[in-house]
């Protein structure tokens, strides 16, 4: 039926040919924060909202024929209606400042939230919101009052180095149901991915498994040693939440015997796996090497990174990976 | 369901009104299988029950189908439609899951609502209606909220802005659209019983009319309403006299008149007809023109219509009280007007030819009757049953009745006499609501009275009644029934009741002054009234000037109410200090953003005020030190207010300063 055309967030793709794409671009540039106004919000009334206008004129027909004044009247009031559901749809779009500011990152083929700042500018109530990226698993609808919301929505990257989820859709049919208004957000979001950790603990080197399960065994004795301050991809887990509630700051366990023990990871020693996996082997066992607190350095064909250990040193490597640019990878 | 419990409690209870204005008219089982229906969907929502097999909803759309083709035997009522519709508005809970759903039922609301105003298009009708409609939009909303926590009243709140933003455009469109007619018509049978006069007069007929209190018809006169006693509303004209009484006949018309008759006193009125049995539209004594839709003037000078009157009609209409046009009566119109039927009753057949033998003159043998005969009858609301020949009866054993019978007897003594004569039913009378300045005239005001033709006078009116009961015509049924305790029953007689309540009754004539305004503004409104009321404004209008006036002027609706809910905010929400602090800078008048930058202090920006124009800046020395304690060292005996103040009359001095200096 042709109207089933009329729901347009179902129908997005057939509509993003690349001419349609970079009108877009023109229409709505891609910016960290974007505000909501009559520049880029469209709207049409919904399948209820064609039935509304039709069951109008019918109302009218009616009027006409039996010359019934009072039903010109719900006729009037109803195109009246109409006109400003569709006022009162975009307005509830209108004035919403949506910010991404953050950089993201994670692994290919896991979920990663992505936070979205989301404020009215005009200080309003504003409801029954759906903020979405085509293709992606849709959350409930949400509302935003006078302060501040954060949105998480979840993305999937499908390949490793920037992954670009595209544009959002934010859209709402609020208050009546009868329009549709939407935008299509660019934030320029970028997302750094990691290639996808492939277990391989059989594929490496004798001595090397040797000082892994050595430190395992280390790890297991452990016993808190100290705490130090939360740094940014220190692992949630490792949170104190005691001390960070009594200090009002977050502090992580350190544990003993960190550091202690140093391998090189070698792209070249994962040679047994085929080419695709390689990557993610060694996103596997920087992954392991990390939680085990392990200092490591990375050589890809020679591009080294020194020996470290930490949270910032993990993030430097898996980067790396991410961006590894190597013919036949 | 995915729909949340409070939408559906709002669906609900909107269903219910938009309901409950067919509930009295439709078949009683399906207001029972109506409210079984939401019964279920109340223990539904509660969770008590679970969505029956879509079966049973498709069984009960064909069984309500069954039930009410039964009901009304045939599919082209109007009213068969309007109940499937509601059945259909009503089983659609039967299958009620998802949001859209909701959506349906309540877009289906509008149609129902449209079906009210078939059938009801009073004020509280549409009160009911739209308040109605107010809810399915609260129920739209409240579907389509996210939020969990919605104060309960919150959806009304939002409907409600919503209707009085759409308001102006009613009004507009309403006002300004063009009445176009109809496409094709579809006799609209409602089935009512509608009170009124027939086309006959049995005697009898207008003693069961006046038990009733109906309204018949309310007018407004241009100026000041004529007395009660000349109120003669001419209905209908009785012409031969069949078996059972007066009926309308087949008189032969009279030679058509070319004169264009505008007496001095011709009284313009407007008439608002409620629907009436038969097409006939009451006018007042002798009418001279009338305007309104399908109507026109019968020969015997009174109002038809061309069309069953089935809705509240507004007609304009000029009269002349009294006229006496002096016609001349053609043989044959004589010959009618004199017509008896053979054989009944005899003694008023010999009194009439008594009265000819005795009197020369008609006006003679009038009087007679009327002062002599008429003397000791009493006028009653209960006259008694007759026997035999009615008229005999009624003059001879009785001589007690109703205007009925003194018309009707009068009129056949008079044919008896040789005197052309007729009987003409109408309405006598009315009761003037102040509230309004109208004329209402209700069934109790019924009346039947007699016309006798006079060689050089024309048709004279005559009513024995006023003879026989003066107060009935001086002072109008209201005042005469006071004395005739117990002999009106019925709603009538409630009706006078509440006359005697004082406040009560008072309220009521207001009630039905607003009622009579919404009938003659709003229902009635169409496109005679449209010119009519533009051309107050616009004097030269023309039909067709009303699309593009419509058009323009909705256009500027939609730009207000597009600028008042889309514009960008002029003000962001600025803090009082900061408004305090922007009005002062304005103040300043742009003379020295140059010396002070921008983000300066009041107490910097006033030193380089002063500096620059020490004239000027003086008069800010209130604002600026009021502002200052306030601000910066949270002086108590400073008030907020006093700190706007000081700013307002620095605007006002400084402007008159320059005013002055200029």
């Amino acid at each position: 039926m042709w109207w089933l055309s009329v729901r347009w967030s179902q129908r997005a793709e057939k509509f993003r040919t690349a001419r349609f794409k970079s009108w877009l671009d023109r229409r709505v540039p891609a910016a960290q924060t974007i505000r909501l106004s009559h520049r880029n919000i469209f709207i049409v009334p919904t399948r209820q909202g064609f039935g509304f206008v039709l069951i109008l004129v019918l109302i009218l027909i009616a009027g006409i024929n039996y010359q019934n004044a009072l039903a010109h009247a719900l006729a009037f009031m109803m195109l009246g209606l109409f006109l400003v559901a569709m006022l009162q749809t975009h307005r509830n779009l209108a004035g919403l400042v949506l910010s991404q500011t953050m950089p993201i990152e994670g692994f290919v083929g896991q979920k990663v939230s992505v936070a979205f700042k989301i404020q009215s500018d005009a200080g309003r109530v504003h409801d029954g919101l759906s903020f979405f990226w085509p293709n992606h698993p849709i959350d409930h609808g949400f509302g935003v009052d006078r302060n501040a919301t954060t949105v998480f929505r979840q993305a999937i990257p499908d390949h490793r180095g920037w992954y670009e989820p595209g544009r959002l859709r934010l859209e709402t049919v609020y208050p009546f149901g009868l329009f549709r208004a939407w935008s299509w957000l660019d934030f320029d979001c970028k997302i750094l991915s990691y290639p996808k950790p492939v277990p391989c603990d059989r594929f490496i080197r004798q001595d090397d498994s040797k000082l892994g399960a050595q430190r395992r065994s280390n790890l297991s004795a452990d016993e808190l040693k100290a705490l130090r301050d939360f740094e940014e991809g220190d692992d949630q887990r490792h949170i104190h939440w005691r001390a960070s509630a009594k200090l009002d700051r977050l502090m992580i366990k350190s544990y003993e015997g960190q550091q202690s023990v140093s391998q090189w990871l070698r792209l070249g020693a994962l040679q047994a796996l085929p080419a695709a996996d390689r990557l993610g082997g060694l996103a596997y066992l920087i992954e392991s090497a990390s939680k085990r607190g392990d200092a490591f350095g990375l050589d890809l064909y020679g591009e080294q990174l020194p020996v470290a250990a930490g949270p910032k040193q993990v993030r430097k490597a898996l980067k790396r990976l991410a961006l590894f640019d190597w013919p036949g990878y | 369901m995915t729909v949340q419990r409070s939408a559906l409690l709002w669906m609900l209870a909107s269903q219910s009104l938009m309901l409950a204005p067919h509930g009295s008219r439709m078949p009683l089982w399906m207001l029972f299988i109506c409210l079984a229906i939401g019964g279920f969907t109340l223990a539904r929502i509660q969770g008590y029950v679970k969505l029956p097999s879509k079966w049973v909803a498709v069984a009960s759309v064909f069984l309500g189908w069954g039930l009410l083709w039964r009901e009304y035997g045939s599919p082209m009522v109007v009213a068969f439609w309007v109940d499937l519709l509601l059945f259909l508005y009503t089983a659609k809970l039967l299958e009620l899951v998802s949001k859209r759903d909701v959506s349906q039922v309540m877009l289906l609301s509008f149609f129902v609502a449209m079906t009210h105003f078939l059938f009801n298009e009073s004020m509280l009708q549409t009160i009911v209606t739209f308040s109605g409609l107010v809810m399915v939009m609260a129920t739209l909303i409240a579907v389509h909220t996210s939020s969990t926590q919605m104060q309960r009243w919150q959806p009304l709140k939002l409907a409600g802005v919503a209707f009085l933003q759409a308001l102006p455009l009613l009004v507009i469109l309403f006002v300004f659209f063009p009445r176009l007619s109809p496409f094709w018509t579809i006799p609209l049978e409602k089935g009512t019983a509608i009170t009124g006069l027939s086309d006959r007069l049995m005697l009898g007929d207008i003693h069961s009319l006046v038990q009733s209190d109906a309204l018949a018809f309310r007018v407004n006169f241009k100026a000041a309403p004529p007395a009660s006693r000349d109120l003669y509303w001419r209905t209908l004209v009785l012409s031969e006299i069949s078996e059972g009484g007066w009926i309308v006949g087949s008189p032969p018309a009279p030679k058509p008149k070319f004169t264009n008759l505008t007496p001095a006193g011709a009284i313009d009125y407007q008439l608002l007809s409620q629907p009436m049995r038969v097409p006939l539209i009451p006018s007042l004594d002798r009418v001279l023109s009338v305007e309104g839709a399908s109507v026109s003037l019968d020969p015997l000078g009174f109002v038809r219509s061309t069309s069953v009157l089935q809705t509240v009609s507004q007609y304009q209409m000029r009269s002349g009280l009294d006229v006496r046009d002096g016609a001349a009566l053609l043989a044959a119109e004589r010959a009618a007007y004199l017509a008896l039927p053979e054989r009944t009753n005899p003694l008023a057949r010999a009194y009439g030819a008594s009265l000819a033998e005795r009197h020369q003159a008609p006006d003679a043998i009038i009087q007679s009757v009327l002062a002599g005969f008429f003397d000791d009858f009493t006028y009653t609301l209960n006259p008694g049953a007759s026997s035999g020949d009615a008229i005999d009866y009624f003059l001879f054993e009785a001589r007690r009745g109703f205007c009925e019978h003194f018309a009707a007897s009068f009129s056949w003594v008079m044919r008896a006499a040789g005197i052309p004569a007729r009987v003409v039913l109408g309405y006598q009378g009315g009761a003037y609501n102040p509230s309004g300045n109208y004329i209402e005239v209700r069934q109790f005001d019924a009346h039947a009275w007699s016309e006798v033709w006079v060689r050089g006078e024309g048709w004279r009116r005559v009513d024995p009644t006023a003879f026989i009961a003066p107060e009935r015509i001086e002072e109008g049924m209201r005042a005469s029934v006071a004395g005739m305790d117990g002999l009106m029953t019925g709603d009538a007689w409630n009706y006078f009741q509440m006359q005697s309540l004082g406040w009560l009754f008072d309220l009521q004539l207001q009630l039905q002054a607003l009622s009579h305004f919404w009938d003659r503004v709003v229902v009635n409104y169409d496109q005679a009234q449209q010119l009519r009321w533009l051309s107050t404004v616009w004097p030269d209008l023309e039909v067709e000037d009303l699309a593009p006036l419509a058009l323009t002027t909705f256009l500027l609706g939609f730009a207000i109410i597009t600028f008042g809910l889309a514009a960008p905010p002029f003000r962001r929400e600025l803090s009082q200090e900061a408004r305090w602090y922007r009005g002062y800078l304005n103040c300043l008048g742009g003379v020295t953003p140059d010396q002070i930058g921008s983000g300066v202090g009041v107490a910097r920006c006033q030193e380089a005020w002063l500096l620059a124009r020490p004239a000027e800046a003086v008069l800010a020395s209130e604002f600026v030190e009021k502002f200052g304690l306030l601000l910066y060292q949270e002086d108590q005996r400073v008030s907020p207010s006093s700190v706007s103040k000081a700013l307002r009359v620095l605007k006002i001095r400084l402007a008159w300063m320059r005013l002055v200096g200029r």
